[in-house]
């Protein structure tokens, strides 16, 4: 009898002081999340990594430089046809060789990420997500702890990370389909991290030049309170607007809109653009590992987009409506 | 995922399994040549003499031909009902790779509702959700190209990926997919 009291005892204390580890756990991995994502944005690297994406496979080089002059990076695809990616704090520049094209994007008002999310980096990845500490393990010849980010609905994709243990820099990522098959996976096979870094590594090649190039370049003023004449209707759970914009792409066409949404990790933009005259194509898409959805409603296309569950998008896209005067 | 496309064949998953394998079907250009071998061997085994003919275009041929084939029921597991589930799954079989190839990576147009739509009048079956999402074609992926870098200069996603994210933006717009 006693023997029995003292086992419930026992049991009872053990079921209680498993719960605080068990928040405790989640804390700990959130702990990593957050040093990963200071980590990219504080650290000067250079190194090289894989791409891996349905039938993509390409071996790219970057080159993160922070200084005083802020933060600037270059990623140049060493596969197939010349592409690059030059980012200058807010402005990223694509320089696509094949089309001989360069196209400019600029965030508006030189803002930051983290200033664009009201509760900074990681607010409602708890809500969405179940993030584990997983194996330690190496990666690109660094010793790395692997985190696991599992959705709590259908209406997210998980993700694998791995983080090298003494910078805090993400080694490896994978996003996780719905079958547990990776959609996408990001790997270094080479990082030298911190040391000097010349600034002439992030200038693009001199193949890039863009005399004869088409220059497209769209101009967006913020416009984060004001969605104008539509209302969104349906946010998908755990998804909440972070950033809203006038854009326009062409000097002759009306302006457009573009808003994020996110749910503290995955992100879905929505573009409404007057539909051009030509019959756009309308429904779900595949974009590279993003997701597509495509509608017209009235005389106007809208595009969402995002690296989400084609659901996600659809609902979203399916609950804008026009607001009425 | 190749054992499940030869499960698949012979009439062996569940429901729920073939959806997946479905799926992956559509999504997986290497599953698809798997799925043309495995048709190729099971003709060659059947003695049929039409090896050589690719079989998207054989079975368009048949479709034109006999519609109201195309009219698979979902398959169940009740034991009278065994022996049809192989003849069923055949049937949505064919139906499959009509919806491939509809929906191969360089098609000009999205997925939507076409002659098979007649066919097959169950939207709940596993036929239409494998016919959910087309990749987008080479000249809509140009059009739709403003659209992908605006998306990933203004992702959160940076903050932790740095910027290996913007490896999206060129793989698909310099055309890195499908080679």
């Amino acid at each position: 009898m006693r023997r029995a009291h003292a086992a419930r005892l026992m049991l009872l204390g053990g079921l209680c002081l498993l719960h605080p580890f068990l928040a405790h756990a989640q804390a700990d991995a959130m702990q990593w999340l957050q040093r990963a994502s200071q980590a990219a944005k504080r650290l000067s690297y250079t190194g090289t990594f894989v791409y891996q994406s349905g039938s993509i496979n390409e071996t790219s080089r970057i080159t993160h430089l922070v200084d005083a002059a802020g933060e600037a990076e270059r990623l140049e695809v060493l596969d197939g046809s010349p592409r690059e990616v030059v980012r200058i704090n807010d402005e990223v520049q694509c320089f696509l060789s094949e089309q001989r094209t360069v196209i400019v994007e600029r965030r508006p008002g030189g803002r930051s990420f983290p200033a664009l999310l009201p509760a900074g980096f990681g607010g409602g990845i708890g809500e969405n997500y179940v993030v584990k500490k997983g194996a330690a393990g190496r990666v690109a010849g660094l010793e790395t702890q692997s985190i696991s980010i599992e959705p709590r609905d259908e209406l997210r994709y998980g993700h694998q990370w791995w983080v090298d243990t003494q910078s805090g820099l993400l080694v490896k990522a994978s996003r996780i389909g719905e079958r547990g098959e990776p959609l996408e996976t990001f790997a270094f096979t080479e990082l030298r991290i911190g040391g000097p870094i010349d600034r002439e590594a992030i200038k693009p090649a001199a193949r890039m030049k863009t005399q004869d190039w088409r220059v497209q370049q769209s101009v967006t003023t913020e416009n984060r309170a004001d969605d104008g004449a539509w209302s969104f209707r349906v946010l998908p759970a755990g998804f909440r607007k972070i950033s809203g914009m006038k854009r326009q792409t062409r000097a002759d066409a009306p302006p457009g809109m573009h808003w994020v949404f996110s749910d503290g990790l995955a992100a879905v933009s929505v573009f409404i653009d007057p539909a051009g005259d030509a019959p756009a194509e309308t429904g779900l898409f595949k974009m590279g590992a993003l997701n597509v959805y495509k509608r017209i409603l009235g005389e106007h296309l809208i595009v969402v987009m995002g690296d989400v569950p084609s659901v996600t998008l659809k609902r979203l896209g399916d609950g804008i409506e026009g607001r009425r005067k | 995922m190749k054992s499940d496309v030869s499960a698949l064949l012979d009439g062996e998953l569940e429901a729920h399994e073939a959806k997946a394998a479905f799926a992956a079907l559509r999504d997986e250009g290497e599953l698809r040549r798997a799925w043309d071998e495995y048709q190729t061997i099971g003709a060659a085994l059947r003695h049929e003499d039409r090896l050589g003919a690719c079989l998207a275009t054989r079975v368009m041929a048949d479709l034109a031909r006999d519609v109201t084939v195309l009219a698979p029921r979902a398959p169940r597991a009740d034991a009278w009902h065994r022996p049809l589930l192989a003849l069923a799954a055949s049937v949505a079989g064919v139906a499959v790779v009509g919806w491939v190839a509809f929906s191969a990576p360089l098609s000009p147009a999205p997925v939507g509702p076409g002659p098979m739509a007649k066919a097959a009048p169950t939207p709940e079956s596993a036929i239409a959700s494998v016919a959910t999402a087309a990749t987008v074609a080479p000249a809509a992926r140009r059009e739709m190209q403003d659209y992908l870098v605006a998306h990933q200069a203004h992702v959160p996603a940076a903050q932790v990926l740095g910027g290996t994210q913007h490896i999206r933006t060129v793989s698909v717009v310099g055309g890195g997919e499908g080679r």
